[in-house]
């Protein structure tokens, strides 16, 4: 007995011992030598939860060589922007800002009252002129307006094509013998008959779903944007309504959307489910071959083509579907230009380093250097095998197992040509003869490119609403959910209230803290102007 | 009495419900394992789909083989292992120095530092000054940043104390008289006498160490030492990145690739070491949470 613990005692000693031994390796990790001159850069954006940029990391060496920075981006979390909050509000308590990083969660206005970012009014015009000119005037406008003198940068903005647009499936079209539908009725002619006939050709006739959204009205803005709603993502945005700025949901416009779709929910043409949907199940109908239409970002549409693709939908294509016309109202879809703080500079930085960072993402964001950066680095981008280059998608990058993101992934200026200028590039390095997977990429390509084509044509606005900042909302939380909105719209659409309980909401909204809110947005507006 | 009771047809009805409810329990239980593992051996669109529930449909092993050829996770495999065994031999070691003398009822402190563990597991910590004085130790960017936090958790050493009350006092006062020290007695009488708390405490503590999340994303930056948890999480986010944009193509191979089925692969993978411990100390586990939990 004592003889058999001493042993054990003895294992576990061994054990330890051993493993202590693999942990000091563990913990030895090969730094790149930078170079005398050579400023480690630590950067973070929503981007770091994919893969690690390390100093050894292609991309890092290739920086090192081209702006004399080694580019490091730590593995962050996203979680829908909450874990990437928590650990950037860590580091800030700690005094260890990371050197350049996207704000999140408002937290800029913070950041820079007390000083903790650099001020960058005077380098970014030195350092990144292309990017500086690209983005318009007005934007420029706002970001000074966040600063205690109203005239200086401290945020470098994200200014990004987002072209969140209808789609509907061409193929779907095509075996019924109907047009591209541009209007409010010729879209319910075109649902009833993905609702009443075999649209996907698998033989059974009552599979199709016309068309669908998401768990709290989201994703079906293209349901009420015929109405003319200011609305991003299925959230109502405040817009000009009689002449004042106003929250879209509780406009007359609002309840003739909700009449229209609930007269849509009744016929069988939107999803039953479609205030349940998690994104996991939406997109599963969508790529199996269920949706008819859908709303999403036009530009990901690649995606969605390329895994109906390969599940042997060989026939897919899809069309850009435009805003619907409707005879009482002018609809538009709704764009904000300026989608959120891009990056700032900790004020720890010196001038050198906050001006080679610059240099590093201005390379990143001037469209004269999209092909060299899609081309991208050997051994993350392509490989070279017998003297050619072979291009990687991100699984066979995956497969290399080493852990790197694809690129750096910091573009904070984008437009449509960009976008479609890419995939041109990309298209012309495709050998759609030479595997079943290729012709899958390009047709992909082909199919964004159709949307983007559609989408730069169609009646898009930004919205009078876009530069509110989250302050207005203080106080009253479930105002900025737009909680209230959701419980009415499915309720009423799916039929267990009834249409009158619209002006119930309303009058709750106002009283809840709709009036403070919409005071203080009217405002800011106000002062913006 | 015994044979009366089990003749009863009541009693029969009464076991027979007992077993099928039990039963439907462990299916209830049992199913996610499956599907999951089901999923991971799935085609993509079916997965996608949700066309799979306890067999794989379109058998194939894309996501198994992304996961196993990552070089990345064999580091984090191995970093996870030495963090785990480390840390389950210290965390045992420490809990029962501490939780012997709080065992011992002429120990004089002992009240005043009961108190002072069950305050502590009642407040927890604020993030930012734990956060803080972790730093200040000089443990960041340590991998044994994540041992040293957890070697002792007030839980478990409130279930060793109770364990270790229970053990008879003669046993101490013979070897007291035979001359022993209370090193001797901890380590020849007490721990070998302690097999069951031992085994379940050393699940409890394996668990927590290979399920390690939070402690590595604050403390840890170099991408070589995180853990396979960490690991894991990245190459979901890695994966589902991929089917959301389609800003790079013009490659091959991205056919089979699906976020579905790495996702159950890597969580399949994420908790079979652990479910493998199980089974060995299950036999003591039962009996060392009741023993622990009851006698006091």
């Amino acid at each position: 007995m004592k003889r058999q613990l001493t042993r054990s005692i003895g294992l576990a000693l061994v054990l330890s011992l051993v493993a202590a031994a693999l942990g000091v390796a563990a913990g030895k990790t090969e730094k790149a030598a930078p170079g005398r001159d050579v400023i480690a850069i630590e950067h973070w954006n929503e981007n770091n939860q994919n893969g690690i940029m390390d100093a050894n990391h292609p991309q890092s060496v290739a920086f090192a060589e081209q702006f004399g920075i080694v580019w490091e981006s730590p593995m962050v979390p996203w979680n829908g922007g909450t874990d990437y909050l928590q650990q950037l509000r860590l580091r800030i308590a700690a005094g260890e800002l990371p050197d350049v990083f996207m704000p999140w969660g408002g937290i800029e206005g913070e950041l820079i009252d007390n000083g903790a970012v650099a001020d960058l009014t005077a380098l970014v015009r030195e350092e990144m002129p292309v990017y500086y000119n690209n983005v318009p005037a007005e934007i420029w406008d706002f970001i000074k307006s966040l600063s205690p003198d109203g005239r200086s940068i401290y945020v470098l903005p994200a200014v990004q094509f987002t072209p969140l647009g209808g789609m509907i499936r061409g193929d779907w079209l095509d075996r019924l013998g109907l047009p591209v539908p541009t209007t409010v009725d010729e879209y319910v002619t075109v649902l009833r008959a993905f609702r009443d006939q075999d649209a996907n050709g698998d033989g059974d006739p009552n599979n199709e779903i016309p068309t669908s959204g998401r768990e709290g009205g989201r994703w079906m803005d293209h349901l009420f944007a015929p109405f003319g709603i200011a609305m991003v993502e299925g959230f109502p945005q405040f817009d000009i309504y009689d002449g004042k700025l106003q929250y879209s949901a509780v406009q007359p416009a609002m309840r003739s959307a909700i009449e229209w779709m609930r007269g849509l929910y009744a016929e069988g043409l939107l999803d039953p489910e479609t205030f349940i949907n998690t994104n996991q199940v939406w997109m599963g109908k969508i790529t199996g071959d269920l949706i008819g239409s859908w709303y999403h970002g036009v530009h990901w549409a690649g995606g969605r083509f390329t895994v109906l693709y390969n599940s042997g939908v060989t026939d897919v294509r899809l069309e850009y579907l435009p805003m619907l016309r409707h005879p009482d109202y002018d609809g538009f879809l709704t764009t904000t230009d300026y989608r959120r703080p891009g990056y700032v500079f900790g004020a720890h930085m010196s001038e050198e380093a906050i001006r080679r960072t610059m240099r590093a993402l201005e390379w990143i964001n001037d469209p004269a250097t999209s092909e060299e950066r899609l081309r991208g680095y050997e051994g993350v981008n392509y490989l070279i095998e017998d003297g050619r280059e072979v291009r990687l998608t991100t699984a066979d990058f995956l497969a290399l197992g080493t852990g790197y993101r694809t690129s750096v992934g910091a573009q904070v200026f984008s437009n449509a040509e960009v976008i479609a200028g890419q995939n041109l590039f990309q298209m012309s390095i495709i050998d759609p003869d030479e595997s079943p997977e290729m012709f899958a990429a390009y047709g992909s390509l082909v199919n964004v490119n159709r949307m983007i084509d559609g989408y730069s044509r169609d009646t898009v606005r930004a919205i009078a609403g876009q530069f509110l900042p989250p302050s207005i909302y203080e106080g009253y939380p479930d105002i900025r959910t737009h909680r209230l909105f959701q419980e009415y719209v499915a309720k009423i659409v799916v039929g267990d209230w009834g249409l009158d309980r619209f002006d119930e909401f309303v009058d709750r909204w106002y009283r809840s803290g709709g009036t403070v809110v919409t005071e203080r947005a009217q405002e800011v507006y106000a002062a913006l102007q | 009495m015994n044979k009366l009771l089990k003749d009863s047809r009541t009693e029969r009805a009464f076991l027979f419900l007992n077993e099928a409810t039990l039963a439907l329990l462990a299916l209830i239980m049992l199913y996610p394992l499956v599907h999951t593992l089901a999923v991971s051996f799935s085609a993509g669109p079916a997965a996608e789909a949700g066309r799979v529930y306890v067999w794989p449909v379109g058998f194939q092993t894309t996501g198994w083989r992304y996961v196993v050829r990552d070089r990345m996770l064999h580091r984090a495999f191995l970093n996870s292992v030495y963090v785990t065994v480390v840390g389950v031999v210290g965390s045992l070691g420490f809990t029962a120095l501490f939780a012997y003398p709080l065992s011992r009822s002429y120990f004089t402190p002992r009240k005043a530092l009961s108190l002072m563990v069950v305050i502590s597991l009642v407040i927890r910590y604020p993030l930012i000054p734990y956060f803080l004085s972790i730093r200040s130790y000089g443990l960041m960017n340590n991998i044994h940043v994540l041992i040293v936090t957890h070697l002792i958790t007030e839980f478990n050493l409130i279930i060793m104390r109770t364990f270790f009350q229970g053990l008879p006092d003669e046993l101490e006062e013979a070897a007291l008289m035979e001359g022993a020290n209370h090193l001797h007695i901890l380590v020849r009488i007490i721990i070998p006498l302690s097999k069951p708390v031992f085994a379940t405490l050393a699940l409890f503590f394996a668990v927590n160490y290979w399920n390690m999340f939070l402690h590595p994303l604050m403390f840890l930056r170099d991408a070589n030492l995180m853990p396979i948890q960490i690991r894991l999480r990245q190459f979901i986010a890695q994966s589902a990145a991929l089917q959301d944009r389609s800003g790079e193509v013009g490659g091959r191979g991205t056919a089979d690739l699906n976020r579905r089925t790495i996702e159950a692969a890597v969580t399949i993978f994420a908790t079979l070491p652990i479910l493998m411990l199980y089974p060995f100390l299950q036999r003591h586990f039962v009996k060392g949470a009741l023993l622990g939990s009851v006698k006091g």
